[in-house]
């Protein structure tokens, strides 16, 4: 079989701090310009192009339009935008390269978070305003202090979920501690428990470090079928299971506390992939840590742990670096800083990197195959799942 | 790392003004509980779901086979958040709160305000009631917020 589809370059532009000196199309051309690079290919030899990006957290009304050229675009089958994260455009790219095996695909997703908050409101803003128009969102946009809105909505999830499977603040608190310790650099210099429990709260069990920051960052990767692969420098990184999946649109007609959406977005990439105990199977996985809850919720979804077993599965230390199936040894989005809308893709270039063996400070021994997960963020309900491998 | 010299911005920004319809499921849902302060669901004639808030059509069956029922104006509370966060950046004495919640009898749920109660109070699938404006104007606002109820 040589019609699978591989992951043959990547290039990840992101930093903590604001990226004062490039503009969101410079980052975006840095990280395809990279991922070029270690390609070894040029603009020329791209056949299609295809971003994601959300309108409203770029200020840019058809954003897409706006970055095509960032990504070698120009006069390509591109513009076949979606709104949606960025691990998206990988199973856009996917089936793009089923489409037509010859071509090199690239797919990419940028945000720069710092440029949409003058007045620290603007997020919450668009979180109201995602909300269903007739019943919801005049509810939220009248309550006392706007600020407040996310951090209320994620207790509200957090709470139905902790409620159900009997899980602690420490217990959150420990999740954050394993990511935001993980960052390259810092590891064993982070934050301890106590800090983290010390946090000031958001809203019960919601706390500034409980809750990953935003941050800016692009990335893209590039796809080629495995036929093509062989001429290209890079031993190739198959794409060996792709599912994508969305529960119902109104938050309040959904069960509380679970991520179905993950659970089905799985279950498609796993019946791909051929993986029958993702348990077993997985080596490594990179989810939603959106906040601390959601790295524990998603593994749930994801098969990683029975429902039974969340709670020992942290006291056993089954998810970090040294344990049973090492989860977000990267910083996940808590150490390294969520990039809304592009966080997604990042995670896939995370496996990638990991299955190559370049993941210097963070590399996890003999990974074969690993997940990479994608969920959209409050108030949605849409989540995207990648299985790669190294064979 | 030394800090990286900014490049010059500029600044900018979207407003757009919308009108959204509520539909004709909406209309019928806040028409009655403007005029007679009642909390109207939809029936699925093929699952037997009622729908808070209503929809004209089933979701899951995805037919338009629904019928109106009355909806009692209590159910119980799916869920809930707390923030002391006032708009002046001070830290509020008493929390404002949000939560979820599921009509008696229904399936699906409503967003709004849980108040005449502390966090300390509120459980998970407790009672709640809702409480009116005296005076509706016809969106879901006429609906004040949810307050714990007896059983
Ligand atoms: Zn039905």
């Amino acid at each position: 079989m040589n019609d699978r589809v591989c992951v043959v370059g990547i290039g990840v532009v992101e930093a903590k701090d604001p990226m004062v000196d490039v503009s969101h199309k410079e980052m975006l051309f840095y990280a395809t310009r990279h991922a070029l690079d270690d390609a070894g290919l040029e603009r020329k030899d791209i056949g299609s192009a295809i971003t994601t990006s959300f309108d409203f957290l770029e200020g840019r009304s058809l954003s897409n339009q706006f970055t095509l050229d960032s990504i070698g675009g120009v006069m390509k089958p591109c513009d076949l935008r979606l709104g949606e994260d960025g691990i998206y455009s990988l199973f856009a790219g996917y089936m793009e390269v089923m489409s037509d095996p010859s071509q090199v695909v690239v797919v990419a997703s940028v945000q720069k978070a710092s440029e949409r908050d003058p007045d620290g409101l603007s997020y919450q803003k668009l979180i109201a305003d995602s909300m269903e128009p007739v019943f919801s969102r005049p509810v939220c946009k009248s309550v006392p202090n706007l600020l407040g809105l996310e951090p209320v909505l994620a207790a509200m999830e957090a709470r139905a979920f902790m409620d159900r499977t009997g899980l602690s603040e420490e217990d959150l608190a420990e999740v954050a501690v394993k990511n935001l310790n993980m960052d390259k650099g810092t590891k064993g210099s982070g934050p301890d428990k106590k800090t983290v429990l010390k946090s000031d709260m958001l809203s019960w069990p919601i706390r500034t470090m409980t809750k990953a920051k935003e941050a800016d960052a692009a990335c893209a990767i590039i796809l080629a079928s495995e036929n093509r692969a062989k001429d290209l420098q890079n031993e190739p990184v198959f794409v060996s299971g792709i599912g994508w999946c969305s529960d119902k649109s109104h938050l309040a007609f959904r069960e509380q506390g679970v991520s179905r959406e993950t659970k089905w977005a799985a279950r498609q990439a796993y019946k791909m992939a051929g993986i029958r105990r993702p348990d077993r199977e997985i080596d490594l996985a990179e989810v939603s840590d959106w906040y601390a809850h959601r790295e524990l919720l998603h593994c749930e979804a994801l098969g990683l742990c029975g429902s039974d077993e969340i709670k020992g599965c942290v006291a056993d230390k089954s998810f970090q670096k040294e344990g049973r199936l090492p989860v977000n040894v990267s910083g996940g989005l808590l150490g390294r800083g969520n990039a809304v809308g592009t966080s997604g893709l990042i995670r896939v270039a995370q496996i990638v990197r990991q299955i190559r063996g370049q993941a210097n400070g963070f590399q996890v021994p003999g990974v074969g195959v690993g997940l990479a997960h994608s969920w959209g963020g409050i108030p949605t309900a849409t989540a995207g799942v990648a299985v790669l491998s190294k064979w | 790392m030394a800090k990286k010299k900014a490049v010059l911005s500029i600044d900018g920004e979207i407003q757009i003004n919308y009108k959204w319809s509520v539909g004709k499921a909406g209309d019928r849902f806040f028409t009655e509980l403007r005029d007679h302060k009642k909390i109207m669901g939809t029936k699925c004639r093929q699952c037997g779901r009622i729908l808070v808030p209503p929809r004209i059509f089933c979701e899951e069956c995805f037919v338009e086979d629904m019928e109106w029922v009355e909806v009692e104006p209590r159910g119980s509370l799916l869920t809930f958040g707390e923030s002391y966060f006032s708009t002046d950046g001070k830290r509020l004495k008493e929390p404002w709160m949000l939560g979820i919640v599921r009509l008696k009898g229904s399936n699906g749920g409503l967003i709004h305000f849980i108040r005449e109660s502390r966090p300390e109070d509120l459980k998970i699938g407790m009672p709640v009631e809702a409480v009116f404006k005296s005076k509706p104007e016809g969106n879901i606002m006429d609906i004040l917020y949810f307050r714990p109820a007896n059983n």
